[in-house]
């Protein structure tokens, strides 16, 4: 384990290093040669979610009067092996509310804001088995790890955060077959080999076991991912 | 509130004499509907006019007290003030003419020293008739023709019409020059036009070029003068230098005044011979004298007044105590309809302007400090409001007048609530009056509903069949009690917050706010709620802010009763409805949910919160794959 994390720090120095004049004293190094030649045959993939989250605890739906909640989060991941990718989201969610009144349910004039900040780390199987394969399901399941913040009128701000897991499963959309000259045009440029729509559940388990925020619920979303595919 | 009306007895006295024969039945407007209608004493003596594109200011200049003032021609009075009067000039320097820029944001004055001054007249137009200015115009000066004065003047849009710059031409005995002022203000170009020149008489804008009448040797000629931006200058438009010659020796010429519609005609005053010359100037290689009319008087000055509803234009010359009006038909050129003759015995015109458009009014100087005011139009008498111009919980006003016209027919009269000059729409009131003998005395209700808290600007116009308005302004002040206020009653622990946004109308003291546990009587008045209730006050309250009132120490658990009570300056208040509410602890989401917060190192993939290092190391690998995908990134560019 430790080792594998040097060697992980290693990959990410020498990125960093890449850039500007860097980037030319990195070429004649031949560690960072034979690393780009390796990332050149990595498959990644990126992509960006709006999704509604239904949190099972109902105090969320009393403060803030809804049922559910927007929930917009970037994502990424890698595949080591072809279908089988490590990957990540960061998103953000944000609601306002009042206090309410613990004798009368009435609404006090307090201002209570909630900040939240998912991270997620998973890992993920894609039923890929063909070139412009145009449905491509994959499930995924990972651990969860979200920061939050409750701001309250003339108050101490709250901060916290809430770990646990989550599982899940989409179903992606190839919209290269839609428009193949765009598609075209998105690999020439951008070297985006394959963009898909996707439809998606996940069950989250986040502070489940926790005094506090229970952040588990359901999500569905919908997103675009772009993969970019090895050479 | 400007109130400096003289009203002038000789030209009412020469009204009542027309009105002896009516104009009853005349098609359109004609000489004889002119008069001299009243004059405005402007406090000084005055030596030149100008009036803005708008019509809306009269610019006064006066060469002894070295002053500009300004005649709103909104209420037809001298605009008053600490800041109404602007001083021009160094000692021993003395303003001698004034020009307005085409799009009437700049005056130009030629100064004897042979310095422009330029005055920003942008201010004077957000004023409504009642108001003052608040501080000076702006005034800078520019070295023009150094050691010349400056006795005439006139400010140029480029010849396509645009007036991003604006190009002046200006002399008197030395000659002629000309200036590129860029945004109307800041001196680009100037340059003295190099054609032998001994003074020059006279120069004006017609609508697109300038015109100068001037002498060189003993013969007078006319110069048509176009400015381009694309040369930066100004030049002679008939190409070459190829003036039109007017007169040989000894004929005297007196003023240009140019077509201001089309540039098509021009007239002057051929001084010798008493009579008016009408040139047609375009083409300007071919400008020739096309009619001319003998008006048998000398003139001190000369406007043409191009009226849209007038059945020709008008030709005005004023000297000592009369002015003429002569018929000019634009289109034919030609002098149609002989003239009008208006005798003021008791006065000696000095100066003319011409406003002209549906204003339709020709300002005339005198020798003393009166500026007369020359139309057709019809005019507003004896404004008056009935019962007061204050208006308190009654619903309304009657306004009463007399409209003055020598137009007999069908006119409209309207009145209209704080509005922008000219933008005259929505009125307050539209009534129609058949006038048949010159007069008419008319009355309208103008209902309190319909105008605003504190003060209106209420302008009252009358309107001829051809359009042409006459127009008065009176101040209406309405003191009603105010709206009634409503406000939000929160709770908190041991605290009710009363929030509530400002709304001033005009006249607002402050805000008072009453609260207690005893329900009062729905229809309780503010004696009742005082005697019974705990008072905070809110002084001096701002418009559109949000004020929030938190009464502390109350006792959970028990109903409270509030009002919100709004005062104007003159005491008037208005109560709000009640509204009541129980002061208890609130709950916070993280109250609710029993959070304590807390960050404890990223947490623990097993569910502890003690902190776990590898839930750090994994939260690095968005990291690495980051920095991966910038590489293959890089790679494949």
């Amino acid at each position: 384990m430790k080792r594998s994390l040097i060697a992980a720090l290693a990959v990410f120095l020498v990125a960093l290093l890449s850039g500007g004049e860097a980037a030319a004293r990195a070429k004649q190094n031949s560690l960072g040669a034979r690393l780009e030649a390796w990332a050149d045959e990595q498959s990644v993939t990126g992509g960006v979610s709006y999704s509604g989250v239904f949190f099972d605890r109902g105090y969320y739906e009393d403060f803030f009067g809804k049922e559910w909640f927007p929930l917009l989060r970037f994502h990424g991941g890698w595949a080591p092996i072809e279908n089988l990718y490590l990957g990540w989201s960061v998103g953000g969610m944000f609601e306002t509310g009042r206090a309410i009144g613990e004798l009368t349910g009435e609404r006090g004039e307090a201002r209570v804001q909630l900040y939240v900040l998912p991270v997620q780390l998973n890992l993920r199987y894609r039923f890929k088995f063909m070139d412009n394969q145009a449905v491509v399901p994959s499930v995924w399941v990972g651990y969860d790890w979200w920061r939050f913040q409750e701001r309250v009128d003339r108050e101490d701000d709250l901060d916290g955060d809430k770990t646990g897991w989550h599982w899940g499963a989409d179903l992606a959309f190839l919209l290269d077959l839609l428009d193949p000259d765009a598609a075209a045009g998105m690999k020439r440029d951008f070297g985006i080999t394959d963009t898909y729509l996707f439809l998606g559940y996940e069950q989250m388990q986040v502070g489940r076991d926790e005094r506090g925020f229970d952040f588990s619920g359901a999500v569905f979303m919908v997103g675009l991912r772009f993969d970019v595919e090895a050479r | 509130m400007k109130t400096t009306f003289v009203r002038n007895a000789a030209g009412l006295i020469v009204l009542a004499a027309c009105l002896i024969a009516p104009a009853a039945g005349a098609a359109l407007v004609e000489p004889g509907h002119f008069r001299v209608m009243f004059g405005i004493a402007s406090g000084h003596t005055v030596t030149d006019l100008a009036v803005t594109p708008d019509d809306r200011y009269a610019l006064v200049i006066s060469k002894e007290a070295k002053t500009l003032r300004f005649i709103d021609a909104w209420d037809f009075s001298l605009l008053e003030g600490p800041h109404a009067t602007l001083s021009v000039g160094d000692p021993g320097e003395e303003p001698l003419c004034a020009a307005v820029s085409p799009d009437g944001k700049f005056a130009y004055l030629g100064l004897s020293s042979g310095r422009i001054a330029i005055v920003n007249l942008e201010p004077l137009y957000n004023l409504l008739p009642d108001q003052t200015l608040a501080e000076n115009l702006s005034l800078t000066y520019a070295e023009f023709a150094p050691g010349n004065a400056l006795s005439v003047i006139a400010a140029l849009p480029e010849v396509t019409g645009k007036t991003d710059n604006v190009y002046l031409l200006a002399g008197g005995a030395g000659g002629l020059w000309w200036a590129r002022l860029s945004g109307g203000s800041s001196l680009a170009a100037k340059s003295k036009f190099i054609i032998a020149l001994d003074e020059t008489l006279s120069a004006a804008r017609g609508k697109k070029f300038g015109y100068a009448l001037y002498r060189a040797s003993d013969s007078r000629y006319l110069m048509v003068i176009s400015c381009a931006d694309n040369l930066g200058r100004c030049e002679i438009a008939s190409g070459g230098n190829n003036p039109f010659w007017l007169m040989p020796t000894a004929t005297a010429f007196l003023g240009i005044a140019p077509d201001p519609l089309a540039d098509q005609f021009a007239l002057t005053m051929n001084l010798n011979q008493q009579k008016l010359q009408l040139i047609d100037t375009w083409p300007v290689e071919t400008m020739y004298v096309a009619d001319s009319y003998t008006v048998g008087r000398p003139a001190a000055d000369l406007a043409l007044l191009v009226g849209t509803t007038a059945r020709y234009d008008q030709a005005i010359t004023a000297f000592g105590n009369t002015v003429t009006v002569s018929e000019v038909d634009g289109s034919s050129l030609k002098f149609t309809g002989g003239d009008h003759r208006i005798v003021e015995p008791s006065l000696n015109f000095t100066t003319l302007a011409a406003a002209g458009g549906k204003d339709g009014h020709v300002y005339a100087g005198t020798a003393t400090d009166e500026v007369y005011l020359v139309s057709a139009n019809p005019f507003i008498d004896d404004l008056t409001v009935i019962g007061g111009t204050t208006l308190t919980v009654a619903d309304g006003v009657t306004v009463a007048f007399t409209i003055r016209t020598l137009i007999n027919g069908i006119t409209d009269y309207l009145a209209y609530k704080n509005k922008s000059f000219g933008a005259w729409s929505d009125p307050l009131f539209s009534r129609t009056t058949n006038i048949t003998t010159g007069a008419s005395a008319v009355s309208a209700w103008i209902e309190a509903a319909s105008l605003d808290e504190c003060e209106n600007v209420v302008t009252v116009i009358a309107r001829d069949r051809h359009g042409q308005r006459g127009r008065d302004v009176i101040i209406l002040y309405k003191d009603t009690p105010p709206p009634k206020p409503s406000f939000k009653l929160g709770i908190g622990d041991r605290e009710l917050i009363v929030s509530f946004t400002a709304h001033d109308p005009c006249d607002l003291d402050r805000y008072e706010i009453f609260h207690g546990d005893e329900a009062l009587d729905e229809n309780a008045d503010y004696d009742l709620i005082a005697l019974n209730y705990e008072k905070r006050t809110v002084d001096n309250p701002t418009d559109g802010k949000k004020y929030e009132v938190r009464i502390k120490g109350l006792e959970n658990g028990v109903r409270y009763y509030a009002y919100l009570v709004i005062f104007d300056q003159s005491g008037h208040r208005t109560i709000s409805g009640p509204k009541s509410a129980i002061p208890q602890r609130v709950s916070t989401l993280s109250e609710m949910a029993g959070e304590k917060g807390g960050v404890d190192c990223l947490g623990s993939v097993s569910g502890s919160r003690s902190g776990d290092w590898r839930s750090a190391a994994l939260l690095l690998i968005p990291l690495f794959l980051a920095a991966g995908l910038s590489v293959a990134a890089r790679r494949r560019k």
